[in-house]
């Protein structure tokens, strides 16, 4: 019998968790690029609820879950509602760096999370050959 | 993820050519003599979203504000009333500029190493 190893719910979301950090930090990093850009609209992304629809779907439905988790896909948005500058431009520059800094505090907790789950299956494997 | 450095990159250079702009106003705000005739005139960045959603300097134009009148009757460029124009350069709105600037850069140079270090941790994940 050949099974992937990886083909578990918890793997699955904590990857779809770092590939939405990596996605949000770009549009963050495209914010600060752009904080002297007239008419620029900040970007933002979002998947965090998707995600959580998508787990939650999970326990009730063990058979499509790692599906389901696997589609979560990052969305990016503009924000057209944060009070522009007279330039036309609504990036707010100490917002965004706080947000680089929660965004990579995220990924970081996501990272460790995978190493943990990552060393638990080294751990069988290489304890299974003893 | 390198991507995201790649992008924040081009903010870097875009805040250093305006700096390199800012730095050649400060240097020339009383040259009265140019290539063109008549006193130097103010320059300024144009920034423009780039398809990569980066940002870069498109052009390089000029503050079409008035130059400044100076009583000077022994300059050697007095005309005949004895007024010299002297650039349209204002020594304090180009410091604040600079100030502008290098805090922007900063902010990118912070974005990059944030992206740096999420690197380094998704590439620590293979040798734990």
């Amino acid at each position: 019998m050949t099974r992937d190893l990886l083909a578990d719910a918890t793997t699955a979301a904590l990857a779809k968790t770092l590939d939405g950090a990596a996605t949000r930090h770009r549009a963050i990093a495209e914010n600060i690029a752009n904080v002297d850009t007239p008419g620029f609209q900040r970007a933002d992304v979002s998947f965090e609820n998707e995600l959580q629809a998508a787990l939650t779907h999970a326990q009730s439905h063990p058979r499509t879950a790692l599906e389901r988790i696997r589609g979560v896909q990052p969305r990016l948005l503009r924000d057209t509602t944060s009070p522009a500058r007279a330039d036309g431009n609504n990036v707010d520059v100490d917002r965004e760096m706080a947000r680089v800094a929660q965004n990579a505090l995220e990924f970081e907790a996501a990272a460790r999370a995978l190493a943990t789950k990552l060393r638990m299956l080294r751990t069988a494997v290489s304890e299974g050959k003893r | 993820m390198t991507d995201s450095i790649d992008l924040s990159a081009t903010a870097l250079s875009a805040q250093r050519q305006r700096m390199d702009v800012i730095a050649q106003n400060i240097a020339n705000a009383e040259t009265t003599r140019t290539p063109e005739g008549g006193p130097y005139r103010r320059q300024q960045v144009v920034f423009t979203l780039d398809d990569a959603g980066g940002v870069e300097v498109t052009e390089v134009v000029e503050d079409p504000r008035p130059p400044r009148l100076v009583y000077q009757p022994g300059h050697p460029d007095a005309d005949a009333a004895g007024y010299v124009a002297l650039p349209n350069v204002n020594l304090v709105e180009e410091m604040v500029d600079m100030i502008s600037a290098m805090r922007s850069y900063e902010a990118n140079v912070t974005a990059i190493s944030a992206a740096k270090t999420m690197d380094q941790r998704a590439l620590d994940l293979g040798s734990g």
